[in-house]
């Protein structure tokens, strides 16, 4: 990205906050109220459409439903997507006047940037996941990929196709996918299982999102009595923390497995230590694709009690199932490897290595190379670009009409909403459909004025690191506010406020600054929970706040938010300790 | 900004003053050693994304627990919202060429290598009085309570006497800081990844809410943002 600035690459970050994203790479800034991407994108494509400025040729050789003569022909009489657009089917022209209205961007701006994006080729628009982490979030996505297809920026060098790319695809699981993998196939949303838990035998399957599996039991309402967390920590992650812990009281077993104490586990009757994975042997694939492969060797043996997952699953699976189903269950183990599994997790690692890795990706090095070299990666021919040969070479796309599918064939055909994974009815073309709450709701607005976002943190992965004292160092939790707005309320850089709506109260220092859209609060995600009698969060996480409803499609609604915020005598407790030496108390520069 | 400036002391606004106290301190006290070869950093204020790599990788190279930080990622912002800036100014060491903590050392810890113009301390002879602390005027010197001395960055003079980059240069993804020959540096000559050519007419000494470098003669240049040119009238965006 740094090397695209400096070859004259323009960048424009839609964001409700002027991240360091921006000024690195001299964004135009462009503030958004949250949760209204979809009303900018729909004003956007207006503005293409009236200005005849899409890329007709793809549309029509491409796309499914962008408009009435690239609709299917048994659907003929469904709404298309450039017709919703100007606002055929309920006299409302999605205009960037009325863009501006829901989104708070001007029309100029959204004719702008319209103009800018549908001129410039190629053009990559990055929808990139916290917009999408809404109520209605998929229409968001959609809307995104109704403007990079409109114009023709899909399967080119230099377009996007989507957020985030995801051209490699590394070989997966080295472990076992023993017979018993997976025998149950019913799911649920995990941001709903509070609701389950606190509701049942109340709940109807649309509400907790019950995956259909078409297997016997399915649709059955499950009466939840346990839980068993791997490689998750829920009391720092999930939304509604209020709710998930009404509902764990009512639970009778909580099994936890993690390297460390965490807010999770404080709520656990079981606790199993495990390995770290500088304490076991493995590969590391990179997040999100990348094109290598990392060795990860065991570097120290395991601390204390601790061991590896699989060492507590396979020993479980002797414990409960005897030796025949721990056998079956993890086959290169003995009954000892509880204790010694150095030597079966390099046969697994081997094998994978030698079976899927070396035979599927065509990679000459050897496990005992790889092993000594510590990193593989792969030398691309050519740039990866997703969807260059359905471009290029005619190769259809992975859908049901070979098409990109701006109208989906597969939801215009549900009539039944509740028997999907969905739960709610989602239309077939992408819309801007009013979130559950927003800046834009004037009944909820007058109680909650301030619309709470929630982004990654960068200083921690998630929770994760979170009791790391140089990371904490570089960064205190806090709340970000614009300056107007903190100037009317009192509230000044340091100040201790607290954040609250319905759901539940954090107590965390303010960062007070221009750099954040007016009407909208700023805290990351994460921070490990600590509560007080009264049950306020002293810690800040944001997810005392959120809601436990799901968008449609399955999204967790992290970041459709209305809360409040007022200066407090409460005390923020910065972790489960003290380390950090806050940007907002040591870096500022007044200028 | 948010919170209400702070008055400036007139004293400190008096350059002739203060220039007036270092050659009278100067005289009394010592001559700076001369390297044969000046090293120091080049930072990029703008492209920056303040990730604090740098940080981290020297607190790791040299133990340092939550606290003493050799290496500081500082966040400028300025404007009023929409019309807003922000840029990163990084510092730690910055191995002046007349270092002000050096004839504060009352053990004669604090030296200055005649090779490349490392400023470091002995810590076998550092009693962790402070008063370097109290004298740089760039905040590099470090207390480190459990051990009672005072440290900073010595720009991981083994990694030099080695042949390579100090850790936090070998850090930085965004390849924003770098080490080279100052003179170069200044004249922008020496080959770094820190600045595209294009921004040679972005490099300065000093950048705002810096100590003024006529002090010390610090071995550091940046790539400055617009609004962080000291040399030029703030022009808003």
């Amino acid at each position: 990205m740094r090397m695209a600035k400096q070859n004259g690459c323009k960048f424009v970050l839609v964001d409700p906050q002027y991240t360091d994203s921006a000024s690195a790479y001299d964004a135009w800034w462009i503030p958004i109220r949250p949760n209204t991407d979809a009303a900018m994108m729909a004003g956007m494509a207006h503005y293409i459409f009236t200005s005849n400025l899409q890329d007709q040729n793809f549309i029509n050789k491409f796309v499914q439903g962008m408009d009435a003569g690239t609709m299917p022909d048994w659907a003929k009489d469904k709404e298309n997507f450039k017709d919703y657009i100007l606002g055929k089917y309920d006299n409302t022209p999605k205009s960037p006047e009325w863009a501006a209205e829901i989104c708070g961007v001007s029309a100029d701006d959204i004719k702008k940037l319209a103009q800018l994006y549908a001129t410039t080729k190629p053009a990559a628009l990055k929808a990139s996941w916290a917009p999408g982490r809404n109520a209605y979030g998929e229409q968001y996505n959609r809307m995104a990929a109704a403007l990079q297809s409109m114009t023709g920026n899909i399967g080119i060098l230099g377009g996007c196709a989507e957020g985030i790319g995801k051209a490699w695809h590394a070989e997966g699981v080295a472990y076992p996918y023993d017979e018993f993998a997976n025998v149950f196939y019913e799911s649920i949303k995990s941001d709903r299982w509070a609701h389950c838990v606190l509701n049942y035998p109340n709940v109807k399957r649309e509400e907790i999102g019950l995956w259909p599996g078409g297997k016997a039991g399915d649709g059955v309402i499950p009466n939840i009595r346990g839980i068993f967390w791997q490689g998750s920590d829920w009391f720092n992650q999930l939304t509604n923390i209020n709710k998930e812990i009404q509902a764990i009281n009512k639970l009778d077993l909580v099994v936890c497995n993690d390297s460390t104490i965490t807010p999770s586990g404080l709520y656990a009757d079981v606790l199993f230590p495990i390995a770290t994975h500088f304490e076991r042997h493995d590969v590391a694939l990179p997040w999100y694709k990348g094109h290598y492969y990392i060795h990860r060797p065991k570097v120290i043996e395991p601390l204390g009690e601790s061991k590896t997952d699989l060492q507590i699953y396979t020993e479980l699976a002797y414990r409960l199932g005897g030796d025949q189903f721990g056998k079956r269950y993890n086959p290169k183990a003995n009954r000892d490897y509880f204790l010694y599994n150095d030597a079966v997790d390099n046969a697994y690692l081997q094998e994978w290595w030698e079976h899927k890795v070396m035979a599927h990706q065509h990679v000459d090095m050897s496990w005992a190379e790889f092993q000594k070299y510590g990193i593989y990666k792969f030398k691309l021919d050519r740039p990866h670009v997703a969807f260059q040969d359905n471009v290029e070479k005619g190769v259809p796309w992975p859908t049901a009409s070979g098409k990109i599918e701006i109208f989906s064939g597969q939801l215009a055909q549900y009539d039944d909403w509740t028997k999907t994974a969905y739960g709610y009815e989602i239309p077939a073309i992408p819309k801007w459909i009013e979130p559950f709450e927003y800046l834009g709701d004037k009944e909820k607005t007058a109680k909650h004025p301030f619309h709470l976002i929630s982004p990654h943190p960068r200083h921690r992965t998630h929770s994760i690191f979170n009791n790391i004292g140089w990371l904490r160092e570089t960064y205190e939790q806090e709340v970000t506010i614009n300056a107007a707005d903190a100037k009317k309320l009192g509230i000044k850089t340091g100040d201790t406020v607290e954040v609250f709506n319905d759901r539940g109260k954090v107590v965390v220092p303010a960062y007070v600054t221009e750099r954040c859209m007016p009407g909208v609060l700023v805290i990351y995600e994460g921070a490990w929970l600590d509560l007080d009698e009264n049950g306020i969060d002293r810690s800040g996480n944001p997810d005392m706040l959120t809601l436990d409803e799901p968008s449609p499609a399955g999204s967790f609604a992290y970041n459709t938010v209305l809360a409040s915020i007022q200066k407090t005598d409460l005390a923020h407790k910065p972790g489960w300790d003290r380390l950090a030496t806050a940007r907002s108390h040591v870096f500022r520069r007044d200028l | 900004m948010a919170n209400e400036p702070v008055p400036k002391n007139p004293v400190l606004q008096d350059k002739a003053t203060i220039k007036e106290a270092i050659v009278r301190h100067k005289k009394e006290v010592y001559t700076p050693v001369v390297p044969a070869q000046q090293f120091g950093f080049i930072h990029n204020n703008v492209d920056c994304i303040g990730c604090r790599a740098c940080e981290i990788a020297c607190k790791d190279k040299n133990g340092l627990a939550p606290g003493p930080r050799f290496r500081r990622v500082m966040y400028v912002e300025g404007g009023t919202y929409p019309a807003v800036y922000a840029y990163k100014v990084n510092m730690s060491c910055n191995h002046c060429a007349e270092p002000a903590c050096l004839p504060t050392c009352p053990t004669g810890a604090i030296y200055k290598r005649k090779k490349d113009g490392i400023v470091d301390i002995d810590s076998s002879l550092c009693i962790g009085c402070r008063r370097c602390e109290a004298a740089c005027p760039y905040g590099a010197p470090q207390f480190i309570p459990e051990q009672n001395i005072v440290s900073k960055c010595n720009m991981c003079v083994d990694e030099i006497d080695a042949g390579r980059k100090p850790y936090c240069v070998m850090a930085c993804m965004m390849r924003v800081l770098d080490i080279g020959p100052i003179d170069k540096l200044r004249e922008a000559t020496y080959p770094t990844k820190a600045m595209a050519p294009h921004e040679k007419d972005k490099l300065v000494r000093q950048v705002k809410s810096m100590a003024d470098p006529e002090l010390t003669n610090p071995s550091i240049v940046f790539i400055a943002h617009s609004n962080g040119r000291v040399d030029e009238p703030k022009e808003p965006k």
